[in-house]
């Protein structure tokens, strides 16, 4: 067992931590959206949105960890999400594309020139199994039949992928990409808390070919589950950076704010509070990390992906909730960025499957049976 | 970073579970249970007898110490495999008082205590608490004086478990009773056949028992006098980021919940298995996620040691996170069994052996024990953050 970053992690850590702390706005300063078009780029240049591709196609020929690192820097930050949606929907290019496909896209992708962005949830279905948005005959070609929500960053973005099955198929199946100007798909932009910029994305009979469907038609399954557990690893890192950064605003607050004649630090009910933060921040570090490293190394990652959300999400919740209680008012207010962490806590939480569903997976893989 | 065991540390769980197929059979277990915390009856007399055999009580001494170097992660294996087995661990003598002489001891004292404790002759009951001094350990009152070449010994120590079969008490007393509290300590290794040692046995909940002992004029000889006059208080808490690690093992709580998923698979209640109750399955996810992830902390612990850093607030950390489970975990299971988990180890009928009962009612003294986990909590928090003590 080695938890230690190689050297050359510690440097990408160090590099995103100083780049990162030179855009962020200020505290109280208005909030970056997350699908900030100037952050993105600079982002892209700096090699974060290709750092897993292949180099033969403009990518870094990263490793999963290594854009790990990237993630808890920018979890930290509050770095705009459009990094990871772009980031998954590249690398369903690189996992699903054909060689063509490839070539022809992960340049721009990797580049930033190009964005995409994955549609995957529905109104009424969750599992992949019955997501219900189908990929039909018409006339010569195909259309895409469907409704897609909560898809990130869809406004701005080049190209849509969106999961589909074809009819009498059990789920997805099919990886189809489309551009958001295509006729028939209206984008709808959703009020979230958090103010990042999600979209309910409608598929009114958009003709598409097969040269549109990533890979052949039938093969998307595997790469997408694929990629929606390395995106849920990387999340949970990101989440655990954002939650470390909450606990440390609220113990830079108890060190210097003075009641009763003395410092807030020094009550034992706040030491307490600050310590089992910690010690749950800490433990969501370790599971995330697994979780990206299990991934990495092709061993069983089924359940420490899930294992790695679930404690992630209460992690990064309880950081901001105790942080709010240990700040008072003066963590409450906008001014302060606590807010943002609190608001991201939660979106992030429910976002890559939420605890209730991870802990549904993880009740799947103990075999408890069904019954009558 | 490798979440990975080495080569050499899986073929070392290997030899240690082949061990314990081989000499911890299912009829010990058993009785291990029973014995609710009996740590002197002949089964378990035999298991040190044979683990001592191995030099396994030497684990991480140094070789030129007749130790077998072992890396503390090699250690938390070996007693994660133990826990897991229901087989007594290794005790404070080996996991503690003998590394603490190690570091602290005179060649003389070396040679003269460390072989008895290899082979298990020597076994020692730790006397830090008194009954006015639990949490405050630095203020106990326990007085040795020095009187020509002996030391001479009054006081009372109290929660001094094994002291009606050890053979040696391991004791801080008050060496210098005008310094302050942290300077005025020494430890002192105490025959516990000398005359003026009264020990009174107490029964705790779990049926666990414990002891405590009265020191009238118990004199020793000066060179029972473990790491300088008056260091006692650097003896005593190097050793406890150890103690901290060994208490946070997860081996045990592991065999808890997969004997518990077990159980839920394949008992029929109202036509169903009791794990496809929603309540019932949403709960033995949540306990999986936090077995993970004090397994996780204990290790991370584990690897700090070995790679030479001190892990202050992280020994800290696996201990409250362990130990807290231990008391959800105890609780999660008795109630999925319902009535039957009332069951003690003596029905035939009890689920799990009544295992579940048995970490319910052992939890409290994990939580308080070694150092209450409020305790470590000001420790995460001071060493952690930086956040001061009140002064």
């Amino acid at each position: 067992m080695d938890l230690a970053l190689s050297p050359e992690q510690e440097e990408l850590a160090r590099s995103a931590r100083s780049f990162l702390a030179t855009v962020m706005p200020a505290p109280g300063a208005p909030a970056v959206r997350s699908d900030d078009e100037a952050l993105f780029a600079e982002m892209a240049a700096l090699g974060w949105v290709g750092l897993l591709l292949p180099e033969a196609h403009g990518g870094g020929g990263g490793t999963l960890s290594d854009l790990a690192v990237v993630a808890a820097e920018a979890g930290r930050a509050l770095a705009p999400t459009v990094l990871f949606s772009a980031v998954a929907a590249a690398r369903l290019v690189e996992l699903a594309g054909t060689e063509a496909q490839r070539r022809a896209l992960l340049p721009g992708l990797a580049a930033g020139s190009a964005r995409a962005t994955v549609a995957l949830h529905e109104p009424d279905h969750e599992e992949l199994d019955s997501l219900a948005t189908s990929l039909e005959a018409a006339g010569d070609g195909l259309a895409l039949v469907g409704e897609k929500r909560f898809v990130a960053d869809a406004v701005g973005a080049s190209h849509l992928v969106v999961a589909a099955r074809r009819p009498g198929e059990p789920g997805v199946s099919t990886l189809v990409l489309v551009p958001p100007g295509s006729p028939g798909v209206e984008v709808v932009p959703v009020g979230t808390f958090g103010g990042d910029r999600q979209a309910a994305v409608s598929l009114r009979r958009v003709a598409v070919s097969e040269e549109d469907v990533l890979g052949a038609p039938g093969e998307g399954r595997r790469p997408l589950e694929r990629v929606l557990a390395e995106t849920t690893a990387l999340q949970s890192v990101e989440m655990v950076g954002g939650a470390r950064r909450a606990l440390e605003l609220a113990v830079e607050h108890v060190s210097r704010r003075e009641q009763f004649g003395r410092t807030l630090g020094t009550f034992q009910a706040v030491q307490h509070h600050v310590a089992d933060v910690a010690i749950a921040v800490d433990a969501a570090d370790l599971a995330a990390w697994q979780a990206v490293w299990a991934l990495e190394h092709d061993r069983p990652s089924t359940a420490a992906v899930s294992m790695a959300k679930v404690a992630a999400g209460d992690a990064y919740r309880r950081a901001t909730l105790t942080a709010f209680q240990l700040c008072g008012g003066a963590g409450y207010v906008t001014d302060h960025p606590l807010h943002r962490y609190a608001d991201r806590a939660k979106a992030a939480s429910l976002t890559a499957g939420s605890t209730v569903d991870h802990l549904a997976r993880l009740t799947a893989g103990l075999g408890l049976g069904t019954g009558g | 970073m490798d979440f990975d065991l080495e080569e050499t540390h899986a073929h070392w769980l290997a030899e240690v579970r082949t061990f314990l197929a081989e000499h911890f059979s299912a009829g010990d277990e058993e009785d291990a249970r029973r014995g609710g915390g009996e740590w002197s009856g002949p089964m378990i007399r035999r298991f040190r007898r044979q683990l001592a055999e191995r030099d396994w009580l030497a684990l991480t001494w140094p070789e030129e110490e007749g130790g077998l170097a072992k890396s503390m992660v090699e250690q938390v294996l070996f007693m994660d495999a133990l826990g897991y087995a229901g087989a007594p661990s290794i005790d404070m003598t080996a996991s503690s008082v003998a590394p603490a002489i190690i570091r602290s001891g005179t060649p003389a004292q070396l040679e003269r205590w460390l072989p008895p404790i290899r082979a298990g002759e020597v076994e020692f009951a730790v006397g830090y608490s008194e009954p006015d001094a639990g949490s405050d350990l630095a203020s106990l009152q326990t007085r040795a004086v020095r009187d020509g070449d002996e030391w001479v010994i009054n006081g009372e120590k109290i929660w001094n478990t094994g002291a009606e079969y050890c053979t040696h008490e391991w004791l801080a007393c008050r060496t210098d009773p005008d310094a302050s509290p942290h300077r005025g300590i020494s430890v002192l290794i105490v025959p516990i056949e000398t005359p003026g040692i009264t020990v009174h046995g107490i029964t705790t909940w779990r049926g666990m028992r414990t002891n405590q002992v009265a020191f009238s004029d118990v004199r020793v000889p000066a060179d029972h006098l473990v790491g300088g006059l008056h260091e006692g208080w650097r003896v005593i808490t190097q050793a406890l980021d150890f103690e901290r690690v060994a208490i946070g093992i997860t081996g045990g709580l592991r065999r808890l919940f997969e004997g518990l998923v077990d159980h839920c698979r394949k008992t029929v209640v109202d036509g169903r298995p009791l794990g496809a109750r929603p309540e019932v399955a949403t709960a033995l996810a949540r306990l999986a996620v936090d077995l993970e992830l004090a397994r996780l902390l204990n290790y991370r612990a584990a690897a700090m040691i070995d790679a030479g850093q001190v892990p202050h607030g992280e020994a800290s950390m696996t201990k409250v996170f362990t130990t807290e489970l231990h008391a959800r975990m105890g609780d999660t299971a008795t109630e999925v069994l319902g009535l039957a988990g009332q069951l003690d180890p003596y029905d035939e009928g009890a689920p799990l052996g009544g295992l579940a009962q048995l970490v319910y009612r052992a939890a409290p003294y994990l939580r308080f024990g070694g150092g209450t986990n409020e305790i470590q909590r000001d420790i995460i928090a001071q060493q952690g953050f930086g956040l001061p003590r009140r002064s």
